[in-house]
């Protein structure tokens, strides 16, 4: 892989009234155009930023937390530290998609989106830390 | 995201721009309970969306709910190929009308 760019966030209780998720956003449309990738490619990255990092946000706990990215050829990364609580989303289970809409519930279909859509997803705790390793294909 | 509202008597299109996320839906859920009474038919344009992610579907699956209850009809126009993965991916085709 080649050097990532690294985009680290300080969490507060007022991270979302703030406006984070948009500095996410804006980092990961910088870097994908920086890096040249795909549309298509640059698309899921965004989607899984915003499912990534609003779970964080959100329900972690964390007070620090930091988004990389990167590119090697035809693969992409990003990756998530967080220090919140300890959260494993490769093994969520899965929400049944073929309800009726009346049945429907939104939750676990943001992870579901993002598992879908990556080439490979990786956890790991390290060093009182959530590491999330999301790779895609880049074409 | 801006979403453009255009309204001929009880027909309602929102055209929606840009990114529908976590920061945006909320503007969209906004404009979708202030048309929901009155709708019965309600258009989602999607010709300029670039990407929607799970909080953008909440607000969808929400507009479905309130339509189907109210006997009224909703569908999707101009959906991209983007979007398209993300509704496969979440069995959302099944549940959607999509033109």
């Amino acid at each position: 892989m080649g050097a990532a760019e690294k985009l680290a966030v300080t969490l507060t209780l007022d991270s979302v009234a703030l406006g984070t998720e948009t500095i996410v956003s804006e980092f990961i449309s910088k870097q994908t155009e920086l890096l040249q990738i795909p549309h298509k490619t640059a698309n899921r990255m965004q989607v899984a930023a915003d499912e990534i990092y609003s779970n964080i946000v959100r329900y972690s706990g964390a007070h620090a937390a930091s988004v990389s990215c990167r590119r090697q050829g035809d693969i992409t990364e990003l990756v998530f530290e967080d220090d919140g609580v300890p959260y494993d989303p490769t093994q969520t289970a899965e929400p049944d998609t073929t309800l009726s809409a009346e049945e429907r519930q939104i939750g676990g279909l943001g992870i579901l989106m993002v598992r879908r859509m990556a080439k490979s997803m990786e956890y790991s705790r390290t060093d009182g830390k959530n590491v999330l390793a999301i790779t895609f294909a880049a074409k | 995201m801006t979403v453009n509202k255009n309204v001929e008597n009880k027909n309602v299109v929102l055209s929606v721009s840009g990114r529908l996320d976590t920061t945006t839906a909320p503007q969209l859920e906004t404009v979708v309970d202030e048309v929901l009474p009155s709708a019965e038919e309600l258009v989602f344009d999607f010709k300029e969306l670039e990407y929607i992610s799970s909080a953008g579907l909440r607000v969808i699956l929400k507009a479905q709910k309130a339509m189907n209850s109210a006997k009224g009809s909703m569908k999707l126009v101009h959906v991209n190929e983007d979007i398209m993965e993300v509704f496969d991916i979440t069995g959302f085709l099944d549940i959607l009308t999509i033109e």
